[in-house]
């Protein structure tokens, strides 16, 4: 407890983003409770409603509330990040054990298809694969992680790498250790702090790549709200109804912001030198 | 077994990071070499590769001889006209095409370039929907029985690069979409079946000074069709000289000459001061294309164009705020349609078109997704047309009880599933989520498929789409035109509702002839009547509204009233104050 009010004061920005996050993601969970209006039926004569007390955020070009769109919007946004982040984690963690542990020329096979997989832009590469699957939610997902495996391996086989040759590792072995029990127990442990604060880090990128995706309308069905495909369709009005583009855009910014605070204040904290 | 196979890591190791690199660095270049190889001579490598990938540059994007100046400031200050002594219109659209090429036409972009570098045989009389009137054709004959157009030619006219108007070369302009002999043959749309070309048997020089159109059955429309876009009047000398270039070098009759162009981005013209009708009012056009929406807004608003051709309708009522604009135009000729292909079940079943049909409201759309500039519809001809019949009226409405009742006549289980493509660009995403909301009120369950404008025109085409969306324009002011093309079995645009293999298809076929046929304009409507009748009662797709498209021009800009007819633009007319 006391070691959590030393991490507030060290890092207050972290903390204002956490409870952000958690403001956002209770929203979204809650929105039917939140709202009574719906995020995708039309309202033609209620188009073009400023902020006002009614409707907080006002109305879009087709007279939805955009406090609802904002909450559902949050869901399919922080899904896509949360997700993709958690998948890009396994799947490269394991392929970053694997390449670290075994070594050998499935380290190098391993290392040189992400020397491949790195050597697209991300954001790039998640266009592709979204746009030869079929623009979706899931999709996003896939793309978004499989751009993000790399950044993972390579972490996960460098940390892997430097821990086989430690003593406790040795002395496992020594005892007759298979080698799944070594990993599971001596290796993994050890790696968890770092891939924490890289999957923060990275929550930020996927949710502003989701974003990117959405507003390329590469992402969810259109009635259905998400964040960058409000920033899209509000564009449109931004000479005449500026907000309809400018709250959804905000939000994103916010979400990404708090993100990109919580992995910094996580990497301070961790970092055995800092700490001292 | 492990601790001897990692020790081996570092000093081993098959395939470095390096290494690998080095590789794949080398096989790159050896693939771009080998890339440029039958390129030969010039060993200009950033450039090789493209060129091998097209054989004939028969869309090269730099145009010979016209476009050899080097890219000139263009001439954005017209809202100043004191200092500059030459006028400049600058004209804003959503796109100005690839090419010139009247045979290649297709509806978009180049059109408005067309219809004033080229002349034609005839040209809209005062009135869009009037007869016809003489251009480059000085007076006709028609036979009695409507079948021998003789064409009197107008002496003593010029084309752009000094060559006369000749009968050989109105004939060869004419049919040389038809004649794969001719060098400057393309292969385009005009000679679809829809458009009439079909129809013609012979057209011949008779004299220095006379053609003779043979058409193979009466067509009341014929002296209309003879402006439309693609049957321009090209100089024989182009012709001969670029072949199926000529569409890159356009070289015409009409008021304005091409000075540069850049395909899909910029077409400069100046005035022809020798035109037959007279120098036109402005000395430079300078035609641009906005396929960004917010981006053509911004430059109306910064008066960076003052004449645009359609801008979205969602700015129109800003515009018309702005005291520096003038907001002119938009007679509801457009035809914004859902097409339901009964070549995919469910949409076979009449009751099911019939229950989407109550099942949409209409002033929704017009309201939400075109912001007011639409009308109610009747049936597919317009109020602004010839042949328009208001029994649609009580047809084409929305009242979700009879779309429920129709759901169950179909005796189909409910919700019934459909997929409804269109493009996502413009305000077709709006519609389609407003129909969608509509739909899944009575008893559908509809799921959006949003296509670029290419995927979107090869899904339709192929038929695989089951709803879709598009929209019809008057191109030539004489119903035939856009009728046909969604009904007769002949036309080229089959997907959107299937009917070309449906049963009733020779019941179309047959009014639609007759239709075109009838020269007599009271028992010609009576055939149109029958013919929206039996369309209102097989639904083949739902009129959604009669669009308006407004253009905007800046204040001192004058525009006569029979300057612009929804798509066709003449520009000789226009004047800056």
């Amino acid at each position: 407890m006391r070691s959590l009010i030393r991490f507030g004061r060290r890092f207050p920005a972290a903390v204002a983003g956490m409870v952000f996050l958690f403001l956002i993601t209770v929203g979204a969970i809650a929105a039917p409770v939140l709202t009574p209006y719906s995020p995708t039926i039309p309202r033609i004569k209620e188009r073009f409603l400023r902020p006002n007390i009614q409707y907080v955020f006002g109305t879009d070009d087709l007279g939805r509330d955009l406090l609802a769109r904002v909450l559902y919007g949050g869901r399919s946004t922080l899904a896509a990040g949360v997700l993709s982040v958690i998948a890009a984690m396994l799947v490269g963690s394991l392929i970053g054990v694997m390449g670290g542990y075994v070594g050998g020329w499935l380290d190098n096979a391993l290392m040189r298809l992400m020397d491949i997989m790195l050597s697209f832009p991300a954001i790039l590469l998640a266009i592709l694969i979204v746009a030869s699957l079929r623009p979706g939610l899931l999709n996003v997902v896939v793309a978004i992680s499989f751009s993000m495996v790399p950044s993972f391996a390579r972490l996960m086989r460098s940390v892997v790498l430097g821990l086989v040759h430690l003593e406790h590792v040795t002395a496992a072995r020594a005892l007759g250790c298979s080698s799944s029990h070594i990993i599971a127990r001596h290796i993994v442990p050890n790696t968890l702090p770092l891939v924490f604060v890289q999957a923060t880090a990275s929550l930020a990128v996927a949710i502003s790549t989701s974003a990117a995706l959405n507003y390329l309308g590469l992402g969810v069905e259109p009635p259905h709200p998400d964040w960058g495909l409000m920033v899209s369709e509000g564009q449109k009005h931004v000479f005449t109804a500026a907000y309809i583009a400018f709250i959804p855009g905000l939000f994103i910014t916010l979400t990404v912001l708090s993100a990109n605070f919580i992995g910094d204040a996580l990497r301070d904290y961790l970092d055995p030198v800092l700490r001292r | 077994m492990s601790s001897k196979r990692m020790s081996n890591k570092s000093s081993r190791s098959m395939l470095t990071r390096r290494t690998f690199l080095r590789t794949a660095g080398v096989a790159g270049a050896g693939v771009l070499l080998s890339a440029c190889a039958p390129q030969a001579v010039a060993p200009a490598a950033p450039a090789a590769p493209v060129a091998t990938g097209t054989s004939i540059p028969t869309q090269a994007p730099i145009a010979a001889p016209v476009a050899v100046q080097p890219t000139e400031a263009p001439k954005p200050t017209a809202a100043a006209p004191a200092i500059a002594e030459v006028k400049t219109l600058v004209f804003g659209a959503e796109s100005v095409g690839e090419s010139l090429e009247p045979g290649l036409w297709n509806g978009f972009g180049c059109s408005n370039a067309l219809d004033n570098i080229y002349d034609r045989l005839t040209k809209p009389g005062e009135k869009w929907t009037d007869p016809a009137k003489p251009a480059l054709a000085e007076s006709w004959e028609i036979s009695p029985d409507g079948k021998f157009y003789t064409f009197k030619i107008r002496k003593g006219i010029k084309f752009h690069d000094g060559t006369e108007v000749t009968p050989t070369a109105i004939v060869r302009s004419l049919t040389r979409m038809t004649n794969d002999q001719d060098k400057s043959y393309v292969k385009g749309m005009y000679m679809n079946a829809e458009y009439g070309i079909a129809n013609w048997d012979k057209f011949e020089v008779v004299d220095d000074s006379t053609v003779k159109l043979t058409l193979k059955s009466p067509d009341a429309a014929q002296l209309h069709r003879l402006f439309h876009p693609a049957a321009a009047i090209m100089s024989e000398k182009a012709m001969d000289e670029f072949g199926p270039n000529v569409g890159l070098n356009p070289v015409g009759a009409g008021p304005f000459k091409l000075e540069k162009f850049v395909p899909g981005s910029e077409i400069i013209m100046v005035a022809n001061p020798d035109w037959w009708q007279g120098k036109p009012g402005v000395d430079r056009v300078v035609m641009r294309g906005y396929p960004d929406e917010a981006s053509m807004v911004a430059a109306i608003k910064a008066g960076e164009i003052n004449f645009a051709a359609y801008p979205p309708s969602s700015s129109i009522g800003d515009f018309q705020r702005d005291d520096k604009l003038i907001v002119k135009g938009g007679a509801p000729l457009v035809n914004i349609f859902v097409g339901l292909n009964r070549a995919q079940k469910p949409l076979d079943n009449v009751h099911i078109r019939r229950a989407i049909n109550y099942g949409i409201n209409r002033q929704n759309i017009i309201d939400g997704a075109l912001y007011g500039l639409g009308v109610l519809p009747a049936s597919f001809i317009g109020p602004a047309e010839f042949g328009y019949d208001d029994a649609g009226l009580k047809i084409s409405v929305y009242d979700p009880e009879k779309a429920k009742a129709e759901l169950k006549l179909a005796a189909a289980t409910t919700p019934v599933e459909l997929t409804f493509s269109y493009e996502n660009n413009r305000f077709w995403p709006q519609i389609a989520e407003l129909i969608k909301a509509d739909l899944e009120g009575v008893g559908f369950k509809i799921n959006l498929d949003k296509l670029d404008a290419s995927a979107y025109s090869n899904k339709v085409g192929s038929g695989a789409t089951q709803m879709n969306m598009n929209q019809r324009s008057l191109w030539v002011p004489d119903p035939d035109n856009k009728v046909r093309i969604l009904h007769s079995s002949q036309s080229s645009a089959q997907g959107e509702t299937g009917v070309a293999k449906s049963v009733l298809a020779p019941k179309y076929d047959k009014l639609l002839d007759d239709g075109r046929a009838e020269t007599d304009s009271d028992k010609r409507k009576k055939i149109y009547k029958e013919l929206q009748d039996l369309i209102l009662d097989d639904l083949p797709y739902i009129i959604l509204t009669y669009y308006m498209k407004p253009y905007v021009v800046a204040k001192n800009v004058k525009v006569p009233d029979n300057a612009v007819n929804t798509e066709r633009i003449f520009l000789h007319g226009v004047t800056i104050e």
